[in-house]
């Protein structure tokens, strides 16, 4: 079903850093498949524990209620029921969870239960433990909460009115974070423009990833030595135990992470450390294991909604001929209830500023609030997403109120392959990469020549045929220093990732990470960067699965989030390998007697290049070293065990002008979408795909395309189907998969696959970060519902979300959103 | 959710406003009424039945009378706890004299929280519409009774 | 008649019967994964429409979720543990890792078993037909074509570019 096409020309390869070929660039069979295709996959809630109990939330009814009384009682009284949780004693035992935000946000108090009060639906006020899921259950119903109802605060737009619903009295109004970035020279922008357009207000919706498998753990706690021993699925341990050990007022080495398969991440699974910290204290306070196993309602209401946000008041300065100038816009972000990732989602867009194109003059006013939702984290594409949308709903309105041709307007606004490195006005530098070649592999495997032909063959059968390009970035290997941007005082910068890699005493290659994947194919990738350095094969090397803070193969940042794998990891992995292979030269130059020169690594020997016979297999380095090592040189520093830090180059950034590079790479993907919208009901289908990505130096081809694919399937059910909806209560209204329709088989639209490789000259490797793809099918099934809608009254697609009675909409009324939209010609 | 109407009744305003005023009349009209108790004149409670789920949601649901002008207007909350379901609902009604009857002009607005309050207004306003209608029905045959 | 809380029962999984009391309340699932402790099989929602719980029981296709462990009481049951026989992988597990047909792993037991039911049903469906057999079947890491592809090649038919 994917063709591959390479590009007609020579590929676009940088001198500097030529990538390794050997098995870089093959599709090695996935070491992780053979467990997970029998069900032998070690997930969290597979872990059993003697004596383990159950734990089940009691949970808000109420999106804006103070809690005047809980009574565990009843609860507790149920025979089989092991104990209970209150916020009252997370409130004694614990400190308030570190706020990233500078004032007003700093001051919000979040705690691992509700303390005095509920801020969203489904907010958890107690927990029950008892001897089996369905008892904790039971137990759960019979706590007895009063509430006091508040009204509740479900618009962003209307948070900072003077009458809002307040949410937090400590911070003194709704407002998270607020900042003004402003480069270049907008004024001189607009004053040289030939047309200015206006745009009232663009929305990206919210939605999130829905990973199958919800959140969990399994904490046990060890009274002789005050360690906790946390089995469970978030993706980022590095921020939980920053976020854990102070709150806990415990050390981090207490804090043991470990763990193994985790079904699906997407970002959703980062901030668990509220639901984590208080497994931790019931683990304690009861003396046994505790599972917590999240319900699918649980993650809708509570978790990792993506940002909504609204673009408000955008006017766009552009040349007659469509050259884009500047814009500015009103950023409006709906961050929920509490800060847990935020506010750093007004920053993190930032990265990708420009989009994928050439203007210069930029200002975006944003602005964060809390509403009473459940709390915003990160979402596949991470407030990138959300502004890349922006930029492509923009020059696609440009295009369309100018009637200039869009693939035309792109191609003339493009930053152009020649000019990387390229240095975007807030200071962040992209890599490589051919947006226009993209374009036009995308415009092949679409059929655009044929795309007359195309509509009338549509026209016929009465549909309304439409074209759409969605080009996006996806920016990896963050630059953390950007959170100073947010918070001056924040201590945060640059990025690391750790790898150790062992040669044993029988010669087995060993493997740790400090990542945490979740299908990525990390020990797979892993395995292959290994084998190509130490001459050996993959099936040699082996990677131990998941991560375990015991393993002490990770720092600040491990985790396996924003796409940085390929750059992070892999930058460590091969250090470490890197280090390893010269610890065995110098061994084997000992043994050998010659020069480190004179030596390689190559099929599991170390040998002399002048002469292969002389080679000493891997195994008796291994067995030299670990037990035989009597006589060797007393200067001789070769341990086989080697841990690396990858650090990427990076500056912290300057807060005074917003001014820095925020992260290293920058994959890139080009998009088309053919869609066909039925004119009587609004109901459409998307007829056919194209995706093309450009990631850099591809180390394994089939997993690139299968985050590929699988983002672009996020992408079109956010574009068609996924939304957290809300009442004016604050009730969510799609909390489970019956209400919130996730696409199945049936969804999916054929789909042509291409790729650019355009190594990255900043990488080890030439890798690139990617895999949360920054929503291209949003972009471009948005750009061909408006195209198919022309000949109707040229309504505007100005919501990323677009269900088929949305579109019915436009069509019984396309004035309404062209009110939002107005050209003035200068 | 919002729901308001008119009904009319062939009896005089003075016979419906008493029907309306009682406990006991009310606890009648309500629809699967499994009990209620009487604290004061504007305070009662009424175990219910609302027929919603398997075998029923069953909830205890506390009235009190805000507001009233005999024989013309009253107001009352209603405040019910059940499983997965907590209800608050404000409801108000005017009684005018019409042509040899009464004219009962009502309005209520119904906020459902919890887990079943997340089907939303689509499901569940059918459901606010059945039981107001059974109230009426049930009104009406109190009525006509009193009015013998 | 008084409802019982609980109640005897025998199920044979993958061959091997097993005789246990069980709380009439549990689900099949819940029943196999803590108390026969055969965790290949997943949970991923409340309301039945994920299919990470499939199994075969009694030669039929059934998300397990959905069914209480009491009303599998004499049943043959099926589980993705049951595949492999003596670690050889079958056609269609070998064929999902070829074709990349899995990410995370979560969904895939649950894939596997609808597959199989769909190649037990129609042994050369077309790609239409297998985006129809798993359609009660969510994954949210792959987008589904390269499942498509792999039980496509199962079948022993040839995979066709762009479905």
């Amino acid at each position: 079903m994917s063709e591959t096409i390479a590009p007609s020309e020579a590929l676009v390869v940088e001198e500097t850093q030529a990538p390794q070929r050997g098995f870089a660039g093959q599709n090695v069979p996935r070491k992780e498949d053979k467990r997970l295709v029998q069900g032998e996959g070690l997930f969290v809630d597979d872990i059993k524990r003697h004596g383990m109990g159950y734990a089940h939330y009691v949970r808000s009814p109420y999106a804006h209620a103070n809690i005047l009384s809980i009574d565990v009682s009843k609860a507790e009284a149920l025979g089989g029921v092991y104990g209970t949780l209150l916020g009252e004693e997370v409130a004694a035992l614990t400190d308030p969870f570190f706020q990233i935000s500078s004032p007003p946000g700093a001051h919000v108090k979040d705690y691992a239960l509700a303390v005095g009060k509920v801020r969203h639906v489904g907010e958890p006020v107690a927990v029950v433990v008892a001897e089996t899921r369905e008892l904790a259950r039971d137990a759960a119903d019979l706590v007895e909460v009063s509430y006091e109802p508040l009204p509740a605060l479900t618009d962003a737009r209307r948070a900072l009115d003077t009458d809002a619903p307040q949410l937090h009295d400590e911070t003194g109004g709704n407002l998270s974070w607020s900042g003004l970035y402003s480069w270049g020279d907008v004024d001189s922008a607009f004053a040289e423009a030939d047309r200015v357009i206006t745009i009232g207000e663009l929305h990206f919706d919210r939605f999130n990833s829905t990973p199958l498998e919800c959140d969990g753990a399994l904490v046990e706690f060890n009274r002789g030595t005050g360690q906790w021993t946390i089995h469970t699925n978030n993706q980022f341990p590095g921020f939980a135990a920053i976020m854990m050990g102070p709150a806990m007022r415990t050390g981090l080495d207490k804090l043991r992470f470990v763990t193994q398969d985790i079904g699906g991440g997407f970002g959703n699974k980062i901030t668990s450390h509220p639901q984590l910290v208080a497994m931790c204290l019931l683990a304690r306070k009861l003396n046994r294991p505790i599972n917590w196993t999240e319900w699918r309602t649980d993650f809708h209401l509570t978790m990792s909604h993506g940002n909504e946000r609204w673009f408000l008041d955008t006017q766009v300065a552009v040349k007659a001929d469509g050259t884009l100038l500047g814009f500015r816009t009103k950023a409006v972000d709906d961050a929920g209830a509490y800060l847990r990732y935020e506010p750093l989602g007004g920053v993190i867009w930032a990265q990708v500023t420009p989009g994928c194109y050439r203007w210069q003059h930029v200002e975006l006013e944003f602005t964060q609030v809390m509403t009473n939702k459940a709390p915003v984290s990160p979402n596949r594409g991470y407030s990138r997403m959300q502004h890349l949308w922006f930029t492509e709903r923009v020059i696609d309105i440009v295009a369309h109120e100018l009637e200039l041709d869009p693939v035309e307007v792109r191609k003339l606004n493009y930053i152009k392959a020649d000019e990387m490195p390229y240095t975007t006005p807030n200071g962040c530098v992209y890599d490589s990469g051919d947006y226009s070649r993209m374009l036009d592999v995308a415009l092949e495997l679409i059929g655009y020549d044929s795309l007359d032909e195309k509509r009338k063959e549509a026209a016929s059968r009465g549909r309304l045929l439409g074209f759409g390009i969605g080009s996006t970035l996806d920016s990896g290997t963050n630059n953390f220093g950007q959170s100073r941007l947010i918070n001056p005082e924040l201590q945060f910068s640059g990025n690391n990732e750790v790898a150790s890699v062992k040669l044993d005493i029988f010669g087995e290659v060993v493997v740790t990470l400090g990542t945490t994947p979740q299908g990525q194919g990390h020990e797979t990738t892993a395995s292959m960067v290994v084998a190509d350095i130490l001459g050996v094969t993959p099936d040699d090397v082996n990677v131990r699965a998941g991560h375990d803070s015991y393993w002490n193969s990770h720092a600040g940042f491990s985790g396996t989030y924003a796409s940085q794998f390929a750059v992070t990891g892999l930058g460590a992995v091969k250090g470490a390998a890197d280090k390893l292979a010269d610890e065995i030269k110098r061994l084997g130059s000992v043994i050998l007697g010659c020069s480190t020169d004179d030596l390689e690594l190559a099929e599991g020997h170390v040998r002399m290049k002048a002469n292969p016979e002389a080679a000493l297999p891997l195994m008796a380095c291994g067995a030299i070293i670990n037990a035989n090592n009597a006589g060797l040189p007393e200067d001789l520093d070769v341990t086989l065990n080697a841990r690396y830090v990858y650090r990427p180059p990076f500056e912290v950034p300057d807060v005074e002008t917003k001014y820095g590079n925020l992260t290293l790479t920058y994959a890139a993907q080009v998009h088309a979408a053919l869609v066909e919208v039925d004119p009587e009901t609004g109901v459409y289908d998307v007829v056919d795909y194209a995706a093309v990505d450009d990631c850099g130096s591809r180390i394994h081809p089939q997993i690139i395309e299968g985050q590929v694919m699988g983002a672009t399937a996020h992408a079109l059910g956010a574009a068609t189907y996924e939304t957290f909806a809300y009442d004016d209560d604050g009730n969510l209204l799609t909390p489970n998969f019956y209400d919130y329709h996730v696409p199945h088989a049936m969804d999916m639209p054929p789909i042509s696959m291409g790729y650019v490789e355009s190594p990255s000259p900043f990488t080890a490797l030439g890798t690139k970060g990617m895999g949360e793809g920054g929503g291209a099918g949003i972009h471009a099934v948005c750009a061909a519902l408006q195209d198919a809608l022309k000949e109707r009254g040229r309504p505007l697609v100005h919501d990323s979300f677009n269900p088929y009675h949305r579109v019915w909409e436009m069509l019984a009324d396309p004035e309404a959103s062209r009110k939002l939209v107005s050209v003035e010609t200068r | 959710m919002n729901v308001a109407g008119e009904k009319r009744f062939d009896a005089p305003r003075q016979t419906v406003w008493q029907v309306l005023n009682s406990p006991e009349s009310m606890a009648k009209t309500m629809p699967g009424v499994d009990g209620f108790e009487v604290h004061d004149e504007r305070h009662w409670t009424a175990n219910v039945k609302v027929p919603l789920g398997l075998g029923g949601l069953r909830m205890k649901i506390n009235f009190e009378k805000l507001e009233e002008r005999e024989p013309e207007f009253a107001r009352l909350s209603a405040k019910g706890e059940g499983v997965g379901a907590i209800m608050n609902m404000q409801t108000s009604f005017e009684l005018e004299e019409a042509e040899g009857g009464t004219l009962m002009k009502w309005a209520a607005d119904v906020s459902i929280a919890g887990p079943v309050g997340s089907m939303g207004q689509r499901v569940l306003q059918p459901i606010v519409n059945q039981q107001v209608g059974n109230v009426l029905r049930s009104l009406e045959q109190q009525v006509q009774e009193a009015d013998g | 008649m008084e409802p019982t809380a609980s109640k005897a029962i025998t199920v044979e999984v993958n061959g091997t019967v097993y005789e246990r009391d069980v709380e009439s309340r549990r689900l099949l699932v819940h029943f196999v994964r803590d108390d026969l402790d055969l965790t290949g099989s997943h949970v991923g929602c409340d309301t039945g429409n994920c299919g990470a719980c499939s199994m075969i029981v009694d030669g039929q296709l059934v998300k397990t979720c959905m069914l209480l462990a009491v009303q599998a009481d004499g049943a043959k049951i099926e589980t993705v543990e049951g595949l492999a026989a003596g670690g050889e992988l079958t056609n269609l597990q070998q064929s999902f890792s070829d074709h990349h047909a899995l990410q995370c792993g979560y969904c895939t037991p649950g894939m596997l078993m609808s597959a199989t039911a769909l190649l037990r049903e129609n042994p050369k469906p077309s790609p239409a037909e297998i985006r129809k057999g798993l359609q009660g079947n969510i994954c949210r890491c792959t987008g589904y074509w390269n499942i498509i592809e792999a039980v496509t090649a199962a079948s022993g038919q040839e995979v066709a570019s762009n479905e």
